[in-house]
């Protein structure tokens, strides 16, 4: 079971369209996928049921909030009863898609977390470091092996105290940019606060007493370009350089940029299916399909 | 009548030797009929220029400018090499676009070297500085 965040400090990449595509295409493929949404504005969760289905049925018991916030208070709850199969999507996959819905409360959890941390000594702000940061990495321990083939989580866009125990979680990290100027400096951005991270957290892991915990290293799977204008079936000219310079910088970099199209992007997740698994006639809706299906290939190829 | 064929072949040799120096993306411009080919008569007032930017359009020498500005770790050492090795509009266009870089017919002297810098160099010390990181070679001198 392998588990990957989806993030950049840069929000209005495409992230959440992102993710959902990936987890639909790796569902439609076989595979038994778990969206977990941990963005508070709730997009990916609202790319699969309706916001009166997810008021109805989850916001009061049924979020990653809800599972936040009985960690906080000690209560026992099991972070795979919350998980859920959106109708939609699975009445057309061969594998599977869950998903664990977010809550738009979940940015106060941040506020909360950050009231754990600090201490009377230094031996205690590393203990209480280690055990804010390693909720979730201990919560997604407890699903059993094999119960799924990928996780995904879908982080927003900042560098809170949530994103970082997606982070310590992971095995993998996703980046989806924007092939502009301020895109890529979030992927900067990222690169720093993912080293830092890594650096402060293994640092307390080494030298805690009682209950060691083990090192992290989640690397960059990939940055992958997405809302790609395209003429002439490559990246337009003023795109080019900004791919160009992150390949350069010696970042793993997916050959295969995802297209924009309004059209079809707009209004897919207000159906509940993700535009990779419709049905589309007309010759540019298909091109956007098979190039997210070349993505979702090179996906797989990386984490094999 | 010969003085003449002599003349047409040149012109045919000179347009196959344009066409190869033709960066790709150009060169579809112009298949597509996006671009055209045209001739037209240059004033001599410059030839030292003029060689200059016959030089440019070899790609081997286009290449080596980009090379050595690739290794440059400063804005201000790229500055003066561009201004050195490539005096004109049109050289600076080559090699914009030798870099796969987008040309815009408005674009001035100015703002082309700065999009030839910034390709080369600038995003490299853009992602140092946000990555709180320091070349530790001395200005205009190679990047290690």
């Amino acid at each position: 079971m392998l588990i990957i965040s989806v993030i950049n400090y840069k929000g209005g990449v495409g992230k959440t369209s992102l993710t959902a595509n990936l987890a639909a295409e790796l569902a439609f493929r076989g595979k038994r996928v778990l969206l977990l949404d941990l963005d508070p504005q709730t997009s990916l969760t609202f790319s699969f049921i309706t916001p009166e289905a997810w008021q109805k049925q989850f916001a009061e018991s049924r979020t990653i909030k809800r599972w936040f916030d009985a960690m906080a208070k000690g209560e026992a709850l099991d972070i795979c009863s919350l998980a859920f199969k959106p109708k939609r999507v699975n009445e057309v996959v061969k594998g599977s898609v869950s998903l664990i819905a977010s809550h738009l409360g979940l940015i106060n959890v941040d506020l909360e977390l950050a009231t754990e941390l600090g201490g009377a000594s230094m031996k205690q702000v590393k203990r209480n470091y280690l055990r804010v940061h390693r909720r979730l990495l201990e919560g997604l321990n407890t699903i059993a092996d094999g119960a799924y083939d990928v996780i995904l989580i879908d982080c927003p866009p900042n560098f809170n105290i949530v994103t970082k125990n997606a982070i310590v979680a992971s095995d993998r990290v996703l980046i989806p940019a924007k092939p502009d100027y301020l895109s890529t400096l979030g992927i900067d951005y990222l690169g720093r606060n993912l080293d830092q991270l890594i650096s402060d957290y293994n640092e307390y892991a080494a030298v805690a007493d009682g209950d060691p915990a083990e090192p992290i290293s989640p690397s960059v799977l990939g940055v992958v370009f997405n809302m790609v204008q395209f003429r002439d079936d490559q990246p337009i000219s003023a795109l080019r350089p900004y791919i160009a310079q992150t390949r350069k910088l010696g970042l793993p970099v997916f050959d295969a940029p995802v297209r924009e199209n309004k059209t079809l992007f707009a209004s897919a997740p207000e159906t509940g299916l993700p535009v990779v698994l419709g049905h589309h006639t007309s010759g540019t809706y298909r091109r956007v399909v098979e190039e997210i299906k070349v993505f979702v290939t090179e996906f797989e190829s990386r984490i094999a | 009548m010969d003085e003449s064929r002599r003349s047409l072949a040149k012109l045919l040799r000179r347009l196959a030797d344009d066409l190869l120096s033709l960066p790709d993306a150009d060169y579809r411009d112009l298949l597509d009929g996006r671009l055209h080919l045209a001739f037209s008569r240059k004033g001599t007032s410059q030839p030292r220029k003029k060689c200059r930017d016959a030089i440019m359009a070899d790609k081997h020498a286009l290449a080596d400018i980009a090379a050595e500005l690739q290794q440059l770790s400063d804005r201000e050492a790229g500055l003066s090499l561009v201004r050195r090795r490539c005096r004109t509009k049109t050289c600076l266009e080559q090699i914009a676009r030798f870099l796969d870089l987008p040309v815009r017919r408005e674009d001035t002297t100015e703002a082309l070297q700065e999009k030839i810098i910034e390709a080369t160099i600038g995003f490299r010390l853009r992602s140092q500085a946000i990555r709180g990181k320091t070349s530790d070679t001395p200005s205009g001198q190679q990047a290690p």
